[in-house]
């Protein structure tokens, strides 16, 4: 018989997480949450699917193509005579598919502008959410690079100069916590994984980096800061309180990439989870 | 004279964003997405034909150099002070 473990289990990029784990995550989030809530950023839980029509908005398939993971019904011509009388089933080959309108998400916040889409805001809005989310990958690695994982993205809305701030001030303190707790971290300019290399964005992003990274161990990105500029606000028609399309930028953490960063470092969860209650995680100017 | 050049840039990207009022000499112009991936790259090549120089990009400090209308003046228009000759694109 097999032993069931209390930490964790990866098959294929997809992960089973024990008690233990759990323990650790859900004290590791309740941690992000309280740093959401000293911002006044309301947390929301949007719907597990995205439309295909929404993220093409965002030029996703022109960039991020490769990343989708669609969804898809089995075509009811299909239902009785394939599935319903047969035994087992390894796969659904694609000529039993509907066409799919629909993708799983591979990161948290686009829910968010398209959330605020065709609003005013009168004052900054801050807005946090969880999700699962899905990147296809040619190889996954543990909890380091999973098919699906969770995110936790706290994401400012409104003036330039609102979202930098934002930004700024998470940086300073994720930056301090990290130190207090003692987890080893660089902070790197990084880029967005766009599909073609050649694309002017990947260039644009090169040149003028809008993106830095919370990096553990030399390469595991766990964390990072993004700012958009006013790219959403446009898309979303999302107005800032002078009329002009509003700003956003995100602080996201890649949740079973912190697990892997503060099992790794303090050897085993129960070590983590003590670490990660002795440090408070205040931000002196918060 | 520079001044009046700067005014033909401005005047340039006016004409490639006409949903844009004004551009001051401290906008800027890439955070504010006057210029973003496709037209930054033409506005490169405008520069190279206005200024008859070729301009590397090759390092983030070149290209930093095309953040606000001020630094073009600066760094580009101003003589001796572009030297750069190769394209870093």
């Amino acid at each position: 018989m097999r032993e069931l473990k209390s930490d964790y289990s990866v098959d294929r990029g997809l992960a089973t997480l024990g008690p233990d784990m759990v323990g650790l995550r859900t004290l590791l989030d309740a941690r992000f949450l309280e740093w959401a809530r000293s911002c006044e950023a309301a947390p929301m839980l949007f719907p597990p699917l995205m439309r295909v029509k929404d993220l093409s908005g965002f030029d996703y398939f022109r960039n991020f193509p490769h990343l989708a993971a669609s969804v898809a019904k089995i075509e009811p011509a299909k239902l009785e005579a394939e599935y319903a009388r047969k035994g087992t089933v390894e796969e659904i080959p694609n000529a039993h598919m509907t066409a799919s309108a629909h993708v799983l998400p591979s990161a948290a916040c686009y829910n968010i502008y398209l959330y605020l889409r065709e609003t005013k805001l009168d004052e900054p809005a801050r807005i946090t959410t969880i999700a699962s989310c899905f990147r296809n990958e040619t190889e996954y690695n543990g909890l380091e690079r999973l098919w699906g994982f969770s995110m936790r993205e706290i994401a400012c809305i409104g003036p330039m100069d609102a979202v930098q701030a934002h930004l700024l001030s998470f940086k300073e303190r994720i930056q301090g916590f990290l130190r207090e707790l003692g987890l080893p971290f660089e902070i790197k300019a990084a880029n967005d994984p766009f599909f073609q290399p050649t694309n002017p964005r990947v260039r644009m992003q090169l040149l003028f980096p809008t993106k830095e990274e919370f990096v553990y161990g030399g390469s595991l990105a766990f964390g990072s800061l993004n700012f958009h500029r006013n790219f959403f606000g446009d898309r979303c028609r999302i107005q800032a309180a002078d009329g002009t399309p509003a700003y956003t930028g995100c602080v996201a953490f890649g949740i079973e990439r912190w697990l892997h960063a503060l099992t790794t470092h303090f050897k085993g969860p129960e070590r983590a989870i003590r670490a990660l209650t002795g440090a408070t995680g205040r931000s002196p100017a918060m | 004279m520079t001044t009046q050049r700067i005014e033909e840039l401005k005047q340039w990207l006016l004409r490639e964003r006409p949903d844009i009022k004004e551009i001051g000499l401290d906008t800027d112009l890439i955070d504010n997405r006057i210029l973003d991936s496709v037209t930054f790259i033409n506005f490169v090549y405008f520069m190279e034909e206005f200024t008859g120089k070729r301009i590397s990009l090759a390092s983030g400090t070149a290209a930093n150099s095309f953040r606000t209308l001020r630094l073009i003046q600066k760094n580009i228009l101003e003589e001796g002070t572009h030297a750069r000759t190769e394209i870093g694109l």
